[in-house]
């Protein structure tokens, strides 16, 4: 009877043991694909600094483009970014403004990684977040040294993981867009929203 | 003194009580005055302080400003060691304290950081912070005329830092005056980059800089290290607007009638997530 009982002790412990083994297994299939899309990202951002001046604003602009586009969730972050006023908007303006966000994204990441001095990124962790979302942190060193906390929510997008939002020191690129572009509609209108950021795209593209 | 210090403080009571639960507009109540204020300071720093920094950044080679950097930014540590205490942070006390005498002595009065190397890492406290820590409210944005972003919560900050600054106890004006001028004029000089980035990215400067220095209040709340509920709190922010959004102003007023419309994801939580609490 005491066998039994211990036996029985043994099976119980040797489903948790398993079923923990199957969650831990389940947990790192999901968390990697993520992991991979935010490393594959960040090598191309490196490669993309180590030739900044040979390639120009232009050259980074050409390899950055289909990166970001690969990488980030773009019609759905700037669906987010206007909030609340995304449903008023006809299909062109919708149209348009996914077309200029998107620009603006690339440029805005080909304007400012110009150069290299010594720059790398690490991830630091991975977790599975809310919703079946992924939350991969990074950190960017400059020779050694912790320059900023990168942190980046991917979520599954189709049969791809994609970038939703990116928190650098803690401030988030989303809620940061998101709290101007409802503010600019707010006080002028959707179109004037429209035009400053096509202002803005051309501003950036003058990068060297 | 002491009216002053209980009109702060019953001050800092009812701005714990108006920001429960506040949203955008509830944290900036001051938004008109702070905006003059923030176009006043945009106006002296583009009139004043961007040629000096430019000049200054033209005149000095880059290690000298580093070391000119950690030379300033080590005089004014005690002031993240007196925080780590009032915190009741006791290991991260020592260890500050520990940096702050190594970086004065073989870091040569500081202008070389030292202690990093022997894994004394610099942690950033302030008198908000110790405030926060205590659960006093944030209180409203504000904008202050030549100081630029700030909290009514971090309002002690301005004094507590200049008391603790070792160069206050210096007693010779004609070596603190001069070295104050060179660490405003190197603290802008070193938020060039970043003060360019708002330049050409935001579309609301104002409203970016005021997120932008509350999110990253928090983030220093948290010690450097958002905890992952913060972090998903944050990843989508509050409604600007709960109920209905006033109608578009321009050609997209109208809702499309022709069917032609991008199906929202439904399966995303689109921004009914609450604001996070904190800083």
């Amino acid at each position: 009877m005491g066998w039994q009982k211990s036996g029985g002790r043994v099976g119980i412990s040797a489903c948790v043991f398993i079923l923990c083994i199957g969650m831990a297994q389940a947990h790192a299939v999901s968390v990697q694909p993520a992991v991979a899309v935010i490393a594959r990202f960040q090598q191309t951002l490196l490669s993309v600094m180590k030739k900044a001046p040979e390639l120009g604003f232009k050259g980074r602009y050409r390899i950055l483009a289909p990166a970001v586009r690969e990488s980030h969730d773009l019609p759905f972050i700037a669906e987010i970014t206007v909030g609340p006023y995304w449903p008023q908007l006809t299909a062109a303006a919708r149209a348009a403004f996914v077309r200029t966000f998107t620009q603006l994204t690339v440029a805005t990441y080909a304007a400012q990684f110009d150069g290299y001095s010594g720059e790398a990124f690490q991830e630091t962790a991975a977790h599975a977040v809310a919703g079946g979302d992924v939350l991969v942190e990074t950190t960017l060193t400059a020779h050694g040294r912790k320059e900023a906390t990168l942190d980046y929510l991917l979520a599954q997008s189709g049969s791809h993981w994609k970038i939703d939002n990116i928190v650098a020191n803690g401030v988030s690129d989303l809620a940061l867009k998101r709290a101007q572009y409802t503010a600019v509609i707010q006080n002028k209108g959707f179109p004037a929203l429209l035009a400053m950021l096509r202002v803005k795209v051309a501003q950036l593209s003058k990068a060297r | 003194m002491r009216g002053f210090i209980l009109c702060l403080g019953v001050a800092l009571v009812l701005a714990g009580c108006a920001t429960t639960g506040g949203g955008s507009s509830r944290s900036d109540p001051l938004e008109p005055m702070n905006r003059r204020f923030y176009l006043f300071n945009n106006a002296a720093d583009r009139l004043v302080m961007a040629p000096v920094a430019h000049m200054y950044t033209k005149a000095t080679p880059k290690p000298l400003r580093a070391s000119l950097t950690h030379f300033f930014h080590n005089v004014t540590y005690p002031d993240v060691i007196v925080n780590d205490f009032l915190q009741g942070k006791l290991h991260q006390g020592v260890s500050d304290i520990s940096r702050f005498v190594v970086n004065s002595t073989v870091g040569v009065f500081g202008l070389f950081d030292v202690a990093r190397h022997m894994g004394l890492k610099a942690h950033k406290e302030d008198a908000g912070l110790t405030l926060a820590h205590w659960g006093v409210g944030r209180g409203p944005y504000l904008v202050l005329p030549f100081v630029g972003p700030d909290t009514l919560r971090n309002t002690p900050s301005l004094l507590m830092s200049v008391v603790t600054n070792v160069l206050f106890y210096v007693g010779n004006a004609a070596l603190t005056v001069p070295l104050a001028v060179f660490d405003v004029i190197n603290a802008r000089a070193n938020a060039s980059s970043s003060l360019r980035f708002v330049h050409e990215n935001a579309v609301d400067p104002y409203v970016f800089t005021r997120n932008a220095y509350l999110q990253h209040r928090n983030y220093l709340f948290h010690g450097g290290h958002l905890p992952l509920n913060a972090v998903e709190e944050m990843m989508l922010p509050p409604p600007l607007v709960p109920s209905a959004p006033p109608p578009l102003r321009g050609p997209a007023r109208h809702p499309d009638k022709s069917g032609v419309v991008a199906k929202p994801r439904p399966s995303r939580d689109i921004g009914v997530r609450p604001s996070h609490p904190g800083e």
